[in-house]
């Protein structure tokens, strides 16, 4: 019986000894992905107001804004919800109709060069600017959006950020039109008819929008997690802290992650992602056309008029993501590669919210089926079992809440309405 | 090793020569010395020499920067006239590089500069350097390990 006791103990000492232990050249890899790898965030010369104090608050103000929609009920926040690490938890989002695509959570997400799934922005601020105008988001347009700033409650703020507001708009505000060049044909019509100078005034203030939601949005940085702590105790050669920071299951799957589960090719770095597009065969919805990926979105951000060589930005200095970016067919089903650092409370999973957990992301990486549109870049992983499940163990260990500061998470309309 | 900032190596050239019309077809092996110690990559083909710095030294993934390029002929005489394109890719996955490079020429040294340079994983990188001079192509394909 002691014997027997001896020889369980001795076993499950190997178990933990083997799972914590770690070989310079791992040590170095897990260093890579520990947030204390990351570097600070650059500001965005696009923006000028990017790390404003001021434009933080107004961009609050607006992520939290119904007013800006068409019924005056959505805004940023209903699919980007902080109590959900700022995603929705439905397979694709609904505004004032059905979107096509799954809601990804914003923290982190300022370290991206490219927004969206299939990166058709390329800022921040001129993402922002999209959902406002989309007929099933919210449903607006940018006179709308930009006269709202002429409202008693905006228009300090507003001024404080940016340039006095200028009174050759407010005649337009008794006229009740609607306009914006796209997504409906009548408010198009009434785009057209603006004066030019109206026009692009209209468009410096809508722009201005985003970019003090923009700044708001760069203050939500990914928070330290459990693995975060345990590769600071690795490094640390703190054995006991190690242990009790990650189980030998999730240290297994760990090892996985970063071994033949070659994961890291695509989620490398602190923030889990290469924030490149990868066809990795992910299945469309069904009933739906296999969706295309990067290869419409790299054409509608070319032809964007606020991407980063457009004329609404306060720098091109920065502009080589753009002025390089890759093109052709290989791009054709590719998504961007999301961040693994929002994975608790976050799922349904994909770009259509196609997984509804993370063992079925898994499962699908295991067998890699070939891609209905393009090319799958993804080899099947051919795990065991319990290898997926150590995975899945390891990959929740990643889940921290934002490091902002809690009134930053809250609607600050509940306070002033 | 592939790691992130593991300094690049130059680890093989292959040269495949197309002179002129595509006169003659010249496929070689060629071991490059190790980067270390210098920052400097070079490579030699059968008519010409490219020396590659980069700018980022080490090397890092997901990191857009750029590279000199210095060009001349096997006897040192520094080529001004040529187009140079580049094109990379990793054979084991599948894929080419994440973004589009572009190389000019800058000064009258043999000089050019590659903007747009730009990794996205760890591993073994192919980069196919097209050399366009009048007296014909010669096109040099570059093993990275990032």
């Amino acid at each position: 019986m002691v014997l027997a006791i001896a020889l369980i103990t001795l076993a499950s000492g190997c178990d933990w000894r083997e799972a914590h232990q770690w070989d310079e050249t791992e040590r170095r890899e897990l260093t890579s992905l520990s947030l204390a790898a990351l570097e600070p965030l650059a500001a965005n010369p696009t923006n000028s107001v990017g790390d404003s104090e001021r434009a933080q608050i107004l961009g609050h103000r607006l992520f939290f804004e119904p007013r800006m929609s068409a019924n005056n009920a959505v805004s940023c926040a209903s699919c980007h919800q902080p109590e959900r690490r700022f995603t929705d938890g439905v397979e694709v989002s609904v505004g004032l109709g059905l979107t096509r695509r799954n809601a990804p959570s914003l923290i982190g997400i300022a370290y991206s060069p490219w927004l969206y799934w299939d990166g058709r922005k390329d800022s921040l601020w001129s993402q922002a600017l999209e959902p406002l105008e989309a007929a099933n988001e919210h449903g607006s347009h940018r006179l709308h959006v930009a006269l709202l700033m002429y409202e008693p409650d905006y228009q300090p703020a507003y001024e404080e950020v940016f340039a006095r507001l200028p009174a050759s708009l407010l005649g337009l505000k008794e006229k009740a039109l609607r306009a914006a060049p796209q997504h409906h044909e009548d408010w198009a019509a009434q785009w057209s008819a603006l004066a030019p100078d109206n026009r692009t005034l209209v468009n410096q203030i809508f722009a201005n929008v985003g970019k003090a939601i923009a700044a708001y949005e760069r203050l939500l940085r990914p928070g330290v997690s459990r693995f975060d702590r345990y590769v600071a105790a690795i490094v640390a050669d703190d054995s006991k802290l190690a242990s009790d920071m990650m189980s030998v299951k999730e240290a297994e799957g760990l090892k996985t992650f970063i071994g033949v589960g070659e994961c890291t090719q695509c989620h490398n770095g602190p923030l889990l992602t290469n924030n490149s597009f990868h066809n990795t065969g992910l299945l469309s919805v069904p009933g739906a056309t296999p969706d295309v990926g990067r290869i419409q979105g790299l054409h509608e951000l070319q032809v964007d008029e606020f991407n980063c060589l457009g004329a609404y930005v306060d720098s091109t200095e920065a502009c080589d993501e753009l002025r390089f970016v890759k093109t052709g067919r290989e791009l054709l089903g590719a998504m961007r590669t999301p961040s693994l650092r929002n994975l608790q409370g976050t799922a349904p999973f994909g770009h259509a919210g196609q997984f509804a957990d993370l063992a079925a992301v898994l499962a699908h990486y295991n067998t890699a089926l070939d891609a209905m549109v393009g090319h799958n870049e993804a080899k099947p992983l051919d795990l065991w079992p319990w290898q997926l499940e150590q995975l899945e163990a390891f990959l929740r260990t990643l889940a921290a809440p934002p490091a902002v500061d809690e009134k930053w998470l809250q609607n600050p309309h509940f306070l002033t309405r | 090793m592939k790691k992130e900032g593991t300094r690049a190596r130059f680890t093989q050239v292959r040269t495949a020569v197309l002179c002129g019309l595509l006169l003659s077809f010249a496929n070689d092996d060629i071991r490059a010395a190790d980067a270390a110690p210098g920052p400097s990559l070079q490579g030699r083909g059968e008519h010409f020499v490219l020396t590659i710095e980069p700018e980022l030294e080490p090397i890092k993934i997901n990191r857009m920067h750029r590279w000199r390029l210095h060009l001349r002929r096997l006897d040192g005489t520094p080529v001004n006239d040529a187009q140079i394109s580049l094109i990379g890719g990793m054979a084991l996955h599948d894929h080419g590089l994440p973004s589009s490079p572009r190389i000019e020429p800058v000064g009258s040294n043999g000089q050019y500069l590659a903007e747009g340079v730009k990794f996205h994983m760890s591993g073994q990188w192919q980069m196919l350097f097209t050399v366009e001079t009048v007296a014909g192509v010669e096109i040099l394909t570059v093993e990275l390990d990032i």
